[in-house]
């Protein structure tokens, strides 16, 4: 019954809200119809206007609904209206991209995937065993990679294999065999930290670390870091958004966490050593961290779900070259998915010019092959890939709804990592090229509107507003904002259409 | 005068036209051409040792390891007999090289999806959802991590087991699960019809199949709950398993008792796994030599026997 009453009330409200615009409108045209807003300007002026084309006048006419509606709309802007036309735009563009070659330079990455076929040869584990990790984390350092990201909760114990890890992770990269990559190559670890419902959260759903035991050996590993593969969920349950740190209130310390993606970054695009990165932002979220942890000093240790700690005054997050402005707007907490998890059949991965070799943008291989048959597995392919160990395996409940079709955990990192080295930070285009774009397109289709003027004229002219505007939105617009463009031009036709009703019905009335 | 014009944009359009013709040549000879550096794929598995293949690229021969990445236009040579290597052309599509198609020159086949492609392919969709074709459905499992009696193969050691081809018979075996299960073994190249695809309730059983060539077979075993174990069964020539050493061939004992022995010191062999063709030989035997049955129990656990030595 509730939930018949919240429909009917929104129904109401949409109806309402629909017949307001619609009296606006037609109480704005009687207006200027009745009392022409020339009147107010000298006779002079309002000569010159009389004496102007059709086309001008009627160019004028729908520069002011057009723009105006591009005006309203950037009102609007992060609104959850706006957000869903966003969310639905960038979905429909990514699913348009998926599997292409990406646009500039990119780095191949390379997932190590632990398939239930591999789930199964390992006789079906609750907790991955530690010994076949470091196989893993061997045989791709072995490879000499970019980066290793370890995509698998280390925080608890599995009993085998436990303490050659830790020892392992403790020595690296000092137990690097010799003749392998020089110490200055010994590309950097990343595991992902495991964060937990807080028990005692008061109020919403708050998260902490849970510890691990290879913590030890992770602070003192110089080129091991945690880093988290927290993102956001949205309301239809797809991952959309990414969230560049996290922060964590401990006993006697403020704990920054960066993502997984930032830390791949700031390594590979701007060759900075991850551990100074996180020092430069702990740096500059200290202060706000602080106060944030003071405030949450009852729910101690926790990081809440739906907030991110900023800098003071909401400045930009910088490290090196790179600016996080990660406000809440909606299209900068959001990435670009391209790097889909299934192909179609006769569809293969883009190949890239990378390091002088020609590679795939993602080789995925199985990992129970690795560990099977150990010493017979061709390793060298991975050298300067970005590799990602992780599980695909159905128990391992890893695998998440995104824009582009169901994909492991791993992929959603794969993507998150590509999308902020080939596109960083995503931003709309400043405000006077949107404003500029638009009115182009109003002049362009003012002036198909005069050329075909009968009914079927403007029917196909609508057709081909809409297929200009597709090519031209993947050619600029990728980033979904081309509904912007759209709905202006869509008002500005239907706008064009009353007009032209209007004047045949006066031209009836007089004849 | 209009003559002439018209004669101008007729010109001018038949020279676009063979412009365009002539890119369109250009782009695809283009594409034709073999480029040494493109990947064309990986080798994904093969059967034995390195040495029974080689890899030619240009005028190198590599040795063949596994996942490594095969080129456009780089030769694989199979160079045993009753030995096949994978080659993975995509993540959708594989060949198995033999002898039969050896020497085989690999080929890049596939493009990366494009936008042009991916747009048309959403207005496909779009316009076969229009007439009605019921889109694909996910299924869900909607439980709590539980300690169950999981289905699985220590008989195959939860991997893939080697067999003798060309026999009439295949014995198999599996613990946990829930009945009934359905065994389903597929043959190699994709071929669509199944080699054995039966159902029972027993947790082993032997069934009757046609004769066999070697190659890599695919076996998976499901569940009346939806789990299934998929692996492989290598079917390799009698020449290639380890002959019943002459010791034992030349004693006095049973031809139960010798082939008891014969499946244990099989099964006991460290370099590959034989568990599965030992279990071959002793099934038949389980009810009328009790140290076959005792054998059978222990393969069908997973256990195998060790230590063992031929000598008079």
């Amino acid at each position: 019954m509730n939930r018949l009453l919240k429909f009917g009330k929104r129904a109401i409200f949409a109806s309402g809200l629909t017949i307001v615009l619609v009296k606006i409108y037609t109480f704005s045209a009687s207006y200027f119809r009745l009392h022409n807003p020339v009147s107010l300007i000298s006779p002079h002026y309002q000569d010159k206007w009389k004496s102007l084309p059709n086309f001008s006048r009627r160019l004028v006419g729908n520069m002011i609904v057009g723009l105006g509606i591009s005006l309203l709309l950037i009102a609007l802007h992060d609104t959850p209206f706006h957000r869903g036309m966003e969310d639905a735009a960038l979905d429909w563009m990514m699913k348009m991209y998926s599997g292409t070659p990406p646009q500039k330079d990119a780095v191949p990455f390379a997932f190590l995937d632990i398939d239930d076929a591999t789930h199964r040869l390992w006789g079906e584990p609750y907790i991955t065993p530690r010994d076949k990790i470091l196989e893993l984390l061997r045989f791709a350092l072995s490879g000499n990679p970019a980066t290793v990201v370890i995509d698998i909760d280390l925080s608890r114990r599995a009993g085998n294999g436990d303490t050659a890890l830790e020892d392992f992770i403790r020595q690296y990269p000092s137990n690097q065999e010799a003749g392998s990559s020089p110490p200055q190559d010994n590309p950097p670890i990343i595991l992902s930290r495991i964060f937990r419902p807080a028990a005692d959260a008061t109020n919403g759903i708050n998260y902490e670390i849970r510890p691990s035991f290879l913590d030890q050996a992770v602070a003192t590993a110089p080129l091991v870091y945690w880093a988290s593969p927290l993102f956001d969920i949205d309301e239809d349950f797809a991952i959309r958004g990414w969230r560049p740190w996290e922060i964590t209130c401990g006993r006697n310390a403020v704990q920054i966490t960066p993502s997984v993606q930032l830390l791949a970054y700031l390594q590979l695009r701007m060759h900075q050593i991850p551990s100074d990165a996180v020092n430069d932002m702990h740096r500059q979220l200290s202060i706000s961290a602080l106060s944030y942890c003071e405030t949450h000093e009852s729910v101690n240790s926790e990081l809440q779900a739906d907030k991110l700690v900023q800098t003071p005054d909401h400045q930009p997050l910088i490290i090196g070259d790179l600016k996080l402005h990660h406000r809440k707007t909606n299209l900068s907490r959001r990435f670009i998915y391209e790097v889909p998890w299934k192909l179609e059949p006769g569809e293969t991965r883009p190949i890239l010019e990378y390091q002088e070799k020609m590679v795939p943008a993602l080789s995925t291989r199985s990992a129970g092959v690795i560990t099977q048959q150990a010493g017979m597995v061709d390793s060298a392919w991975l050298a300067g890939h970005i590799v990602i160990i992780g599980g695909s395996y159905q128990e391992g409940r890893d695998i998440f709804p995104t824009p582009i079709g169901q994909m492991p955990g791993a992929l959603v990192l794969i993507n998150a990592i590509h999308s902020l080295l080939q596109y960083g930070e995503l931003k709309p285009p400043p405000l006077w090229i949107m404003l500029l774009v638009q009115a182009l397109l109003i002049i362009f289709i003012s002036a198909i509107f005069s050329r075909f003027d009968s009914f079927w004229g403007m029917l196909a002219s609508g057709g081909l507003v809409i297929l200009l505007l597709l090519p031209v939105s993947f050619w600029i617009f990728r980033y979904g904002i081309w509904v912007d463009f759209a709905l202006p031009l869509l008002a500005v036709q239907f706008h064009h259409m009353a007009m032209e009703f209007r004047e045949d019905s006066a031209k009836q009335e007089s004849e | 005068m209009n003559q002439e014009k018209t004669v101008t944009v007729k010109s001018v359009t038949a020279l676009l036209i063979m412009v365009f013709l002539c890119l369109s040549l250009f782009a695809v000879t283009t594409d034709a051409r073999a480029d040494p550096t493109r990947p064309a794929g990986w080798i994904d598995s093969f059967i034995g040792t390195p040495d029974h293949y080689v890899l030619q690229r240009g005028s190198n021969r590599l040795p063949v390891k596994f996942y490594m990445p095969v080129h456009d236009g780089d030769l694989i040579i199979v160079n045993h007999v009753g030995h096949s290597l994978v080659l993975a052309l995509s993540e959708n599509d594989s060949v198995l090289i033999t002898v039969k198609n050896s020497p085989y020159r690999a080929k890049a086949l596939y493009e990366a999806p494009t936008l042009a492609g991916n747009l048309m392919d959403w207005a496909g969709d779009w316009l076969t959802g229009l007439a009605g074709k019921s889109p694909q459905r996910n299924t869900a499992m909607l439980v709590t991590r539980s300690i169950g009696s999981r289905l699985h193969t220590p008989l195959l050691n939860d991997g893939a087991g080697k067999i003798a081809a060309g026999k009439t018979g295949l014995c198999l075996a599996w613990v946990g699960g829930r009945p009934k299960y359905r065994i389903t073994v597929t043959q190699p190249y994709n071929h669509p019809a199944p080699l054995l695809d039966v159902a029972t309730s027993a947790t082993s059983g032997c069934w009757r199949i046609p004769k066999s060539s070697p190659g890599e077979y695919g076996l998976i075993i499901s569940d009346d709950s939806g789990y299934r174990v998929k692996t492989n069964v290598h079917m390799v020539s009698e020449q290639e398993i380890p002959r019943l050493p002459q010791e034992l061939s030349e004693s006095s004992l049973s031809s139960e008792a010798k082939t008891t022995l014969y499946a244990a010191w099989l099964a006991s062999l460290r370099d590959t796994d034989w568990a599965l063709q030992a279990y071959q030989l002793v099934v038949p035997l389980a009810n009328i030599h009790p140290p076959a049955a005792s054998l059978v129990s222990a393969l069908e656990e997973g256990s195998r026997p060790q230590g063992m030595e031929v000598s008079r």
